[in-house]
Order: C-alpha cells, then structure tokens, then sequence
C-alpha cells in the first residue's frame, strides 16, 4: 500500500492518495446529486485522516474554489446568477472569511484550534442531520395525510417572506436596487451582514458557506430561488477564492490535496447529476440525513481519541467518514444503473 | 510524463472533429498545466506519476518557504485553471456524448 502512499510536505503529514480519490470521487457524487458543496464533509475528514485543522481548512477551501467555478460556469450558462448581488457579496464575505481565518491562527497559538472547530462541526454535523432528518418525517407524514394537488394547478409565482419584507424596509444607507432579483431598494448593510455571516462561517471552518447563504437570500433577502441558487455559488467561488489565496499566504494550504480531491470529485460530479435525472423518492433525503449524523459521529470519535488517547478510535472515525459517503455513492450509481436500464428506480 | 504528453497529443489530433472554440481552449489549458507538471517531474528519476506528486511537493514546499505570496497565487490560479479545464473537458464529452451541444 506504499505505492499509494504520499507524503503532504507543507502539512508534513502522509496521506493515501486513494483515500484522497475516494473522497473526491464520493464527495462530488454527493455534490452533484444534492447540489451541496461537500466542504462541510471534506474539512473533517482531513483531519480524521491526520492533516491538521488549519491546513484541512485551507486545503478545503482550494478544492471548494474549484469545485464552485465548475459549477458556477453552468448556472452563468443559464442565466441564474445575479451578477451585481454576486458583486456585491465580495465585500462582505472577503471581511468575514478573513476573520474567520485569523480567528483559526489566534486558536492555533494557542494550541486549541483542532478540538475547538471539532467541537462546532459536531454541533453543525448534528444539527443539520437531526433537521434534515426532521424535515422527512414530516413529509412523509404530510404525504399520507394529504391527497396529491390536482395535475395543471398553478404553482404560484414565489411570494417576499415577512422577513425578507421587513429587512428590506430598515433604512439605513447606502441603499442597492437589484432588478435582476427583483428587489427594488435594500440596504447594503443587510447584505455586507449576510455575506459577512457566511463568509466567516467559511473562514472558520472552510466550508463553502452556501448551505447558510442559499436560505439566508431566499429567507433574508427574498431573491427568488433560481437566482439564490446561481448567485450564492458565485459568492462561495468569491469566499473560496479569497480563502484559498489568505490560507495559502499564510502557507496553510496543501494543494496536491486539493488536486487529487477536485480530479476524483469531477468524475463523480457527473454521475451525480445525471443521477438526478433518474432517481426520485424521499429514501434518499433520509439517507443524506444518515451520512450527515454519521460524519458527525466520526468527527466525535475523532474528538474522543484526543481526549482518551485510544489511537483504535481515530482509525473507526476513519471508516465512518469513508464508509458513510462511499455507502451512498455506490447507492446514488446503482440507481443510476437502473434507471438507465429502465428497470425502474 | 512523456506518456502522458503523447497521449495529449494523440487527443488532440482526435480533436479536430469538435468546434473550434472547445479544441483552442482545451489546448491552452493541457499546455498551461502540464508545463509546471513536467518541470517539476524532472527530478532525474524515471518519469512516473509518483515522481511527478513528489516533484511537484517539493517545488510546491520550496515556493512556500521562500516565496509565499507566489505560492499563494500560483495556488489559487493554479486551482481556476485546473476547474476551467475540467469543467471544458466535461462540456467536451457531453458535446461528444450528445451531438448537437449540451441540453
């Protein structure tokens, strides 16, 4: 298994690029399928397997740089990114990313950074499954209870949320008008403090961000759906890139990684999204909520080998993490296997 | 590496059937990241994809002692230019797969 084997110089850690492959492969299934960055999955399990947080996050952040221009590139093709609240995001979230990053560092003198940012992504890992999870059994019980709408109903044009409603009124200037999103006034402040938000998030704990920016523009600043999508993968290529360059000046990056990772997740970014062509049904959504709660418990093993020092400990979160995005991996191409056969999915 | 760069070049001579637009930047792109690729390969040992990781390891371990903020750069675009030619690629084979362009 040597062969496999490299060795990280800048993190100084040794690595197997298989493992590497793996993870990319499995990570860009999983981003292609479900349209989530992966950056929530790859942070942790670097760290699970050795590098240190500081460089997890750095190299984290040059793969999801990567990944959000590929992905970024297909929704600009569909005309679904609001170019000047894209724009926009760039002040706020270059000053929370950098925050984010100077915050890590500050830890990282003081030799907590690695137990710290565990100890936030379980709470993440395991907030997230759990409302996901949450999120199913409510659907499922909403689907039995209620008939099926009638075929040809209107869907209804997407309506301003109360919240969206009120933040638009604050008045405090400067003020933007985004025709593109259809948002005739707003204040700036109300998008430097979301892109703020969200790029700190990405500072701290190198993910992408766009699992709190997508809510946060359709909830907080009632962009419609479509363009939220475009526009916060534009925003999360920003932050990205802004990371990928202040955790590499500050020589926290290990960008062999980062290739390795982006080369295997643009494989499996295709086979997840010609998956979603062909699979449907809510079994999937449960199984995502699983893998979430499963990356949250290798993360706690993890976390449990440096609190006890059992070293058996670090290798099971291995397993988990691996085990739990490859177990839906080969779930999402055997679907796709037979929906293209036409056996049915 | 020499292998890989004659199977680029058997590529690019299956190439001439798609559209001019994806065939030039394709050919830039190959050209921009096999070039760092190859220098850093040329460690004297037998060309192989391991020598090339550990060239290119050192090459990147040295630029980041003595030269971070090139590193730094050379990181960030290096990771662009990488995506905009998978992502090319991909459009490539989806022009292949499907003839008429992407849906």
């Amino acid at each position: 298994m040597d062969v496999f084997t490299i060795t990280l110089s800048i993190a100084d850690t040794e690595l197997s690029v298989l493992s590497l492959v793996t993870l990319g492969l499995c990570v860009g299934t999983l981003s292609g399928f479900f349209g989530v960055g992966g950056g929530w999955i790859v942070t942790p399990a670097l760290n699970i397997f050795g590098v240190g947080m500081p460089f997890a996050i750095g190299t984290d952040l040059a793969y999801v740089f990567g990944q959000s221009i590929i992905a970024t590139r297909r929704h600009v093709g569909m005309g679904n990114v609001d170019l000047r609240l894209g724009l926009l995001s760039v002040v706020g979230s270059v000053v929370g990313v950098e925050g984010g990053k100077q915050l890590v560092l500050l830890l990282e003198e003081y030799g907590q950074v690695d137990p710290i940012i565990r100890w936030v992504y379980m709470v993440l890992l395991f907030t997230l499954g759990s409302y996901i999870l949450r999120d199913y059994v409510a659907t499922v019980r909403l689907d039995r209870r209620t008939p099926p709408p009638p075929t040809g109903a209107p869907s209804g044009a997407e309506a301003v949320g109360p919240v969206a409603s009120r933040l638009r009124r604050i008045s405090f200037p400067p003020y933007v008008s985004l025709p593109a999103s259809g948002i005739p006034r707003i204040s700036f402040w109300v998008l430097f403090s979301v892109f703020f938000a969200s790029g700190f998030l990405s500072g701290f704990m190198g993910v992408g961000g766009g699992f709190i920016l997508l809510p946060a523009l359709i909830y907080l600043v009632g962009c419609p759906t479509t363009i939220a999508v475009g526009t916060s993968l534009l925003s999360v290529l920003f932050m990205a890139g802004y990371g990928c360059f202040s955790y590499s000046l500050a020589g926290r990056t290990e960008p062999v990684a980062a290739v390795i990772m982006l080369l295997g997740a643009a494989v499996g970014a295709q086979v997840g999204a010609l998956a979603t062509r062909y699979v449907r049904g809510l079994g999937i959504r449960l199984l995502f909520a699983v893998m979430i709660l499963l990356a949250g418990v290798s993360v706690a093993l993890k976390q449990a080998e440096g609190l006890f020092g059992w070293e058996a400990l670090s290798s099971l979160a291995g397993i988990f993490v691996l085990g739990a995005a490859g177990a839906l991996t080969i779930l999402i191409a055997v679907r796709l296997y037979r929906g293209i056969r036409g056996t049915g999915v | 590496m020499v292998m890989t760069l004659a199977m680029m070049k058997a590529e690019v001579v299956n190439m001439r059937s798609i559209p001019s637009r994806y065939r030039r930047t394709g050919i830039v792109l190959v050209t921009l990241l096999l070039m760092p690729l190859a220098g850093a390969g040329a460690t004297g040992a037998a060309p192989s994809v391991e020598s090339d990781i550990s060239g290119l390891n050192a090459s990147m371990l040295d630029l980041c002692t003595h030269h971070r903020f090139v590193f730094a750069l050379v990181v960030t675009l290096g990771m662009a230019l990488l995506a905009i030619l998978i992502s090319a690629v991909s459009e490539f084979i989806l022009h292949r797969l499907k003839p008429g362009g992407l849906p």
